[in-house]
């Protein structure tokens, strides 16, 4: 089973449990913008009683759900391991926080067209308002060239306001000025 | 350096500078050309075919090892760039 396919047969999964869940991460910035390789698949999910051991029960025999819950210590959140045999890759499952911003992005996910069904991702601005929030935490240049990439491919095309909401509150502003004012007419 | 010189080397910086502009503005034509889901996807793709060629690397350098010892030796790269990533 390649990567790609390990995703959507995840995504089957949680549909078929019944569990809302969105892409964030990597994957949506790659959907909103100009797409890189990504060793893991984000998603947050939202789940009920016992639906992670339905999840494990439904997952095809290549992959592992893990059921063991992890901290994750820069967001904040707690997470499972959906984990590819014979790969490197996985899919990360993080619990929907209680965090204003966790509850809105979720609210403002997206159905889209993915590989002849649809699946639910984050909105290109909620994409920003996260990496922009975590970059603070983890100085990592993929996340800062990850903003600067879905400013460019979304052009003007994004909501400003709520974006600039957001960074107020988050304090990540001044960032985002900065990535903006790089891109010399992109956005 | 002479006035001429700085002249050539300035000249030579804003010709990279705009070439560099222009590559990125070609990456971002690229990128609103394609289908969002099949962007989405190829992040998974990519990482599969990076995974390929470092694992036919590692076999190439160390023919001894099976390949559970090749898996193991792609982990520990990726787990040595995640940790340089984070400096």
């Amino acid at each position: 089973m390649t990567a790609d396919e390990a995703l959507i047969a995840v995504l089957d999964g949680l549909d078929s449990v019944g569990v809302p869940y969105m892409i964030v991460g990597s994957l949506a910035s790659n959907f909103h913008g100009i797409p890189r390789s990504t060793r893991d698949a984000d998603l947050v999910v939202d789940l009920g009683p016992g639906q992670l051991e339905r999840l494990a029960g439904v997952l095809p025999p290549a992959l592992k759900l893990n059921q063991q819950s992890a901290f994750e210590t820069v967001t904040g959140t707690t997470r499972y391991l959906v984990e590819l045999a014979g790969s490197p890759f996985v899919c990360e499952l993080f619990l929907c926080s209680d965090d204003a911003h966790d509850r809105e992005r979720f609210s403002r996910r997206l159905r889209v067209r993915l590989a002849e069904r649809t699946a639910w991702v984050s909105s290109a601005e909620d994409a920003i308002v996260t990496k922009l929030r975590w970059a603070g935490h983890v100085n990592r240049a993929k996340d800062r060239d990850d903003i600067r990439n879905i400013l460019a491919v979304r052009g003007l095309d994004l909501d400003w306001h709520y974006l600039r909401r957001w960074s107020d509150i988050h304090g990540t502003t001044p960032l985002l000025d900065e990535i903006r004012a790089s891109l010399q007419g992109f956005a | 350096m002479t006035p001429s010189a700085r002249f050539v080397n300035i000249t030579l910086m804003e010709a990279r500078a705009a070439f560099a502009v222009s590559l990125y503005a070609e990456e971002v034509a690229r990128a609103r050309a394609m289908d969002p889901g099949d962007r989405l996807l190829e992040g998974a793709r990519l990482f599969d075919r990076a995974c390929r060629l470092m694992a036919d690397g590692i076999r190439h350098e160390r023919p001894d090892l099976d390949d559970h010892g090749v898996h193991g030796l792609i982990r520990s790269r990726l787990a040595r760039l995640d940790a340089i990533e984070r400096q």
